[in-house]
């Protein structure tokens, strides 16, 4: 039976910021840990990151991941030097991992990992998947872990970021530090169920843009002009604009159907474009020619609501169990860049504290990365710029 | 009002579009701006939090960590350095990175800082950029940075930071902006001040602890200046006093009233104050330099007493003179005992050195050393010589030997495990270079604790003594080792004849145990007495007056002779007080000398039968009708038989004129000769026989072919002895043997024509037997035959196959013979299947064909014949099956058995009975006759193997089957030379 513990910490020094972590969360028993997950800002020094764990906790299994920013159980942190660890205690898991997967084998790589998992085992309920942000196909990603493990195995996760610059971004399992790699824990505690769901509160402004030329989830060409000019041109961003630059104002929706609208809160669902060649806008998920992609502004307002929407839906279908982890995964254009301190630590209140057992919050590990994923409509599937909750019950 | 037009609406929507698109961009614009106030609260916040962690009790290394952490959280930089050069001088930095700079990175760039510090000092806040960051401080991968150097001249440290970022690792900021440049400038004064503050601090606390150190010293010494035993007195830099302590009131009966502003000298020094050491006392305390001085003082009530007297002048911190301090102690008691001592000591001196006995003496605690004149001269020590001195020129004249036991024994000493010693050693005296030996007695001296506390000795030169003693036991020991070690028997006995000495070898020649018994009333006669007990005189014989033979038989039996000698033994008188006699063992020169008499016999008795035997040989040799000559090993003539002699006139002549003649001698311009000489010297050389023909003309002009043997003939140990030469008239031989030859050539051609005829005549015959036959088998198709007509046909068809097979394998056998070899690469297994193919039809239902292939890659070999020798014997394994048994086969394996290909045809036939499995392969050999053939097929095998250079073999069991094993040659050359020496060799 899995055990959770959790902790956050912003230190300088990275060996001292992991040693840190894994006391809160482990005291006096960090060797007890069987497999410990961390989330670290892009400046640490990730190989030095694992070099600790492994030295406090020689016989557990680590991965972890980089992104823009944590939350944890202490509250919002973004800096260069965030961490937030999620140390686990039990062997209901199987993890495998890969390298070298971008977006055009993101299928295959998914394939080979999810074969491997079902070898180990068939009692895998739930995977927890954590890719490189950076030129990957994560619809792909999906559809290779359903189609070996079933659709019914809920997929949660992130992608792994740096500071919204697109320019790297770190994987790390056990003590290989990779920049376009990929790890997947599938959990096999069947006492544990895993709910999930994601919220932007976006709103879509003006007339879409068109995909008349795509490759995959590379696009050419938008509104039968070469992709990243008209991009910028409807964004108002002048032409040495980095993807940096887009990312906060330049969030494209999908129009959902009826029903995902009434589940999701929105009409909307969002994409983000992480990486561009010249004109080819490198796209979070296959985009066939065709599609009509909205530019979206943000409402405070609606962003709150939904929210609280959100986590009571999620409180409600909980039916007053009692949470054991919560893993978060939040968009990095909601963090430093669209929203204050002030604004991200009253979302991350409201997203918490109806966790709360006895006035203590569950524990937690939260990252601000490139995409999410969470289930839309009893379907495995893939976000951007929203807030995804994976709330582990038993 | 004019109504707007389509287009214009359009252009105004996608206007309005943009601007509602670009709002958001806009709105992120404020956004930013509020967020930055917030980060630079934020920034005031870390900076306050470092100011408050800064000022903590801290080691000066977590300090700069705590500084290099604060510029990564400041200015959220990626890599950041402090570094700290405490002294212009010091090269040595303390330094402390974080982030991703790596401790060779910052190696480097401490060296590069160290160049000049003061220049970095100076050009306060800098904006790096890349190529700036490769060069000045030889940092790659680095795109921008920030950097300052503070130069704190009071506290002489230098302080270093530098923050730095790459596009590679994602920096917050894609570039460092002013505002980072405010912060990082504002940062860095604020811990350069702390810094600062740091090391004031420290040096305040570090001088406070001497501070407070000096004073526990003072109080210390305070302390001790008053208890002391000893007499302290401080005075001012005059020389007057200012305190004394309650040891000096005791010791000199003043009190610190009654000397306060006065000198010591004053009141302390008398008459017997010696003036020699008062000068010193003066010029030590004018020069204010510290001195160690006895004087002879008074105390209060006139007692003289010795002063032992330490002053040290005492200077404050500017260096200026400002108190002598003297310590004094009254040493009167241990002056006398020194005195007294000193008196004992010169005593003792003398009568060593008139014994002539060397002393020294070793105190432990001071090392100081003295020893006396004896040993002066002895060691060849100069004088004023120091105890280091002593010891070095003393210890290089210990003989090398003897030095570890001398070393050890002062070990011993010294440590106390032993309390004296006495030791023998040698030394070389300097002063002639003489080995002397010394006799050295040594003592120690322990203290009331028990502790050694001096080592003492003496050494005598016992040289003479030891040399007579040595030279008296070396004599003895020569001469009873002599009498010892000699093979001679040795008795001395007085003039009774009692023995008063004998040695081991007359016991040992005699077997006499007793030889007191021996009487010797007179020389020598009664040494040969009945009266000797142990043994038994059997003869003896008078050589000379006092020398005998005797022929002894002794105690165990055994037979010995003696040559006796004796001779009288004079005293100082010159008067015979005994006799001596000495017994040689002579038993062996006696037997030798018979020997000896009896091998001359022996010899000429063997002469006489060598010549006899000489004789004999030679005669034969004579009548030898083949020429004979025989040399010695340096190839000189020793002999030649009659025939030779007759036929080389030459080699004759010379062996009657010439004693020792060699053959090189005799060539001369022969040419014959010369070829002969020349085999020989092969033939030696070789060491193996040689033969050659040769031809001459005989006495009547008629040609002679000589067969010539030469043979080198070896002894028993291998060693050449002679050289025989042989010549046997070959010229009846030759003859025949070319008639031979002459017949052979006509019977080859003979053959070759008789080939080329069966050859053609079977290829003649072939075509109208093939027409014969089609016209047979055309006409058997006949349908209005009758039986009868019907199986002549068939026998007449059956006669016309068995004829053709005939005619096909005489083509197979002519063409095998007349043809070259076609080697090319090939697969065995292909030929082995169209055999298997050819042969299908003539074998029954049922009947099987296996092949296994091993070898599975081309050889080398001829396609044709291969094929034609396995269609031979597989077909003869079709051929005699048994029908009767369940699975009547043939199997071919194929494979590589060293350097041949191996080919096994196994049957499960009819076998080949014992008597005649080494005929099958015989011309027109049938081993069965009731199956046609012709009795050529294996024979042509065996020749086509032949050809091939190969092998062939055959086991066979009757009616259980037979296993035909071919070898074949894996590699030929290209002209087939190997083939046909391959062929010769099977």
């Amino acid at each position: 039976m899995l055990t959770f513990h959790s902790a956050s910490a912003r230190v300088v020094n990275s060996g001292r910021a992991m040693t840190e972590c894994l006391e809160v969360a482990m005291g006096n028993s960090i060797q007890e840990a069987d497999l410990i997950v961390f989330h670290a800002s892009i400046g640490h020094d990730f190989a030095e990151l694992a070099r600790t764990a492994k030295q406090l906790a020689p016989n557990a299994r680590l991965v972890g991941a980089s992104c823009c920013g944590v939350v944890g159980r202490e509250g919002v942190s973004e800096s260069m030097k965030d961490i937030a660890v999620m140390a686990i205690t039990g062997k209901d898991f199987v993890l495998e991992h890969t390298d070298g997967i971008y977006g055009s084998n993101s299928y295959e790589k998914c394939l080979e990992m999810a074969r491997r998992m079902k070898a180990e085992s068939a009692d895998i309920n739930m995977v927890y998947f954590m890719a490189s942000g950076i030129d990957i196909a994560n619809d792909r990603c999906i559809a290779a872990f359903e189609e070996v493990l079933g659709s019914d195995v809920t997929i949660f996760g992130a992608t792994s970021s740096d500071n919204m610059k697109g320019f790297i971004s770190y994987q790390v399992v056990d003590e290989q530090v990779t920049q376009h790699g990929a790890f997947a824990i599938g959990f096999t505690d069947k006492s544990l169920k895993v709910d999930t769901q994601a919220t932007h509160g976006f709103v879509a402004i003006g007339e879409p843009l068109v995909v008349t030329k795509s490759t995959g989830h590379i696009i050419h060409e938008l509104n039968n002009k070469p992709a990243w000019t008209e991009y910028l041109n409807r964004l108002g961003l002048a032409a040495s604009a980095t993807c940096g630059d887009t990312i906060p104002v330049g969030a494209l929706g999908e129009e959902l159907n009826d029903a995902l609208a009434a589940e999701y809160g929105n009409r909307h669902i969002l994409r983000v474009v992480t990486s561009h060649t010249g004109d080819d806008m490198y796209y979070a998920t296959d985009c066939p020619e065709g599609t009509k992609l909205w530019l979206t502004t943000r409402d405070e307002d609606l962003i709150f609501r939904e929210m609280a929407q959100m986590v009571m839906k999620m409180k409600d279908r909980m039916q007053g169990k009692t949470p054991v982890a919560v893993f978060h995964a939040d968009c990095l254009a909601r963090g430093r860049f669209l929203f204050n301190r002030i604004i991200k630590e009253e979302l991350v209140g409201i997203m918490q504290t109806p966790f709360y057992t006895n006035g203590e919050c569950p524990p937690w590990l939260g990252m601000y990365g490139f995409g999410e994923f969470a289930r839309l409509g009893g379907l495995n599937t893939y976000h951007n710029y929203t807030s995804a909750l994976y709330v582990i019950y038993r | 009002m004019d109504q707007p037009d389509y287009k214009s609406l359009l252009e105004q929507y996608r206007e309005l579009q943009l601007r509602v698109t670009r709002f958001s961009a806009t709105q992120q614009e404020l956004i930013n701006t509020r967020d930055r106030l917030d980060q630079e609260l934020e920034l005031y916040k870390r900076l306050n939090r470092f100011s408050q962690d800064s000022l903590a009790e801290m080691s000066t290394s977590r300090f700069l960590q705590l500084v290099a952490e604060a510029m990564i959280e400041l200015l959220e930089v990626e890599s950041a350095a402090a570094i700290l050069f405490r002294s212009v001088e010091n090269p040595e930095p303390l330094l402390v990175h974080e982030g991703h700079l790596t401790s060779e990175n910052t190696s480097v760039l401490c060296t590069t800082l160290n160049t000049d510090v003061r220049k970095h000092a100076k050009t306060g806040v800098q904006l790096l950029s890349s190529e700036h960051i490769q060069t000045e401080f030889k940092l790659a991968e680095f795109s921008q940075g920030l950097y300052l150097a503070y130069y704190d001249e009071e506290g002489d440290f230098s302080l270093h930071l530098i923050a730095l970022i790459s596009q590679g690792n994602a920096p917050l900021y894609p570039s460092l902006l002013p505002r980072h440049q405010t912060i990082f400038g504002v940062f860095a004064q604020h811990a350069s001040a702390i810094l600062a503050n740091r090391q004031k601090r420290k040096q305040i606390t570090q001088q406070i602890a001497v501070i407070q150190e000096s004073e526990r010293e003072l109080r210390k010494l305070s302390l001790i200046a008053t208890k002391t035993k000893n007499g302290v007195i401080i005075t001012d830099n005059q020389g007057r006093i200012e305190w004394v302590n309650q040891s000096f009131e005791q010791t000199t009966g003043y009190t610190l009233i009654e000397v306060l502003g006065k000198k010591p000298r004053d009141f302390l020094q008398g008459p017997h104050t010696d003036d020699e050491a008062r000068k010193k006392l003066s010029e030590a305390l004018r020069n204010k330099e510290g001195i160690e001085i006895t004087l002879v003082n008074y105390d209060k009530s006139g007692r003289l007493y010795y002063n032992l007297l330490e002053i040290t002048p005492v200077f404050d911190d500017a260096g200026n003179h400002i108190n002598f301090i003297a310590v004094q102690k009254d040493i009167t008691e241990e002056t006398i005992i020194k005195e007294e001592i000193i008196r004992a000591n010169s005593r003792f001196e003398r009568i060593a050195n008139k014994s002539g006995i060397g002393v020294w003496e070793s105190t432990l605690e001071t090392g100081a050393l003295i020893w006396n004149k004896v040993l002066a001269q002895l060691y060849a020590i100069p004088p004023g010589s120091t105890a280091n001195d002593f010891r070095t020129l003393a210890s290089a004249c210990i003989n090398a030997d003897d030095r570890p036991l001398l070393d050890e024994t002062m070990i011993r000493l010294r440590s106390g495990e032993i309390d004296d010693a006495e030791l023998e050693f040698r030394i070389r005296r300097p002063s002639d270079g003489m080995t002397r030996i010394i006799y050295g007695t040594f003592l120690s001296e322990r203290n009331g604790l028990g502790e050694v506390v001096r080592v003492l000795g003496s050494s005598l030169d016992i040289t003479e003594e030891r040399t007579v003693e040595e030279r008296l036991r070396a004599g003895e020991a020569k001469y009873r080792g002599l009498i010892e070690s000699v093979s001679l028997g040795l008795v001395e006995s007085d003039l009774n004849g009692n023995a008063v000495y004998y040695n081991k070898q007359f016991i040992s020649l005699t077997q006499i145990t007793v030889p007191a018994l021996l009487v010797l009333n007179e020389m020598p006669e009664l040494v040969l007495s009945s009266r000797v007990s142990d043994g038994t005189i059997l003869s003896y014989t008078r050589v000379e007056d006092s020398v005998f033979e005797v022929d002894l038989r002794r105690k165990d039996g055994s037979l010995i002779s003696l040559l006796l000698s004796s001779a009288p033994v004079l005293d100082e008188n010159g008067s015979k007080s005994g006799y001596i006699c000495l017994y040689v063992d002579i038993t062996s020169t006696k037997l030798l000398r018979k020997n000896l008499e009896t091998a001359l016999q022996e010899r000429d008795e063997f002469l006489r039968k060598v010549n006899t035997t000489k004789h004999f040989y030679e005669s034969i040799l004579n009548q030898s009708p083949s020429e004979m000559l025989v040399l010695d090993s340096s190839m000189k003539l020793l002999y030649a038989n009659q025939l030779m002699r007759e036929n080389e006139p030459l080699i004759g002549r010379m062996l009657d004129l010439y004693v020792g003649l060699k053959l090189s001698d005799v060539v001369t311009n022969d040419e014959r000769l010369k070829v002969l000489f020349e085999k020989v010297q092969l033939s030696m050389q070789l060491q193996q026989l040689m033969q050659f023909e040769e031809t001459r003309e005989d006495s009547n002009n008629q040609r002679q072919t000589i067969l010539r043997s030469i043979l080198p003939y070896k002894n028993k140990a291998g060693g050449l002895e002679y050289v025989i030469i042989s010549g046997t008239d070959i010229s009846p031989l030759k003859r025949i043997q070319q008639d031979v030859i002459d017949k052979n050539e006509e019977l080859k051609k003979i053959n070759a024509e008789l080939d080329n005829f069966v050859y053609s005549i079977s290829h003649d015959l072939r075509s109208p037997l093939l027409s014969i036959k089609g016209i047979l088998g055309m006409v058997s198709e006949e349908t209005t035959f009758d039986d009868q007509n019907r199986q002549l046909m068939s026998m007449a068809l059956d006669s016309t196959d068995r004829l053709d097979g005939t005619i096909q394998e005489i083509l197979d056998y002519s063409r095998n013979s007349r043809t070259e070899l076609r080697l090319s690469e090939v697969f065995l297994a292909d030929i082995v299947k169209n055999v298997f193919s050819d042969l299908r039809y003539a074998a029954p239902e049922g009947f099987m064909f296996r092949l296994e292939d091993r070898i599975k890659e081309k050889v080398l070999t001829d396609n044709y014949r291969v094929a034609t020798l396995l269609k031979n014997i597989i077909g003869n394994a079709v051929k005699y099956r048994r029908d009767t048994i369940a699975d009547p086969h043939v199997e071919v394996v194929l494979e590589r058995v060293d350097e041949y290909i191996s080919i096994q045809v196994i049957d499960n036939g009819s076998g080949i009975s014992e008597k005649n499995v080494g005929k099958v392969f015989d011309m027109f050999f049938r081993a069965n006759i009731t199956v046609t053939g012709t009795g050529l097929g294996l024979y042509i095998c065996r020749e086509i193997i032949n050809r091939l250079g190969g092998k062939i073999n055959v086991n066979s069991i009757p009616g259980k089957g037979s296993t035909f094993t071919i070898l074949l040659p894996s590699e030929y050359d290209q002209s087939g030379n190997d083939l046909m020496k391959l062929a010769a060799d099977h």
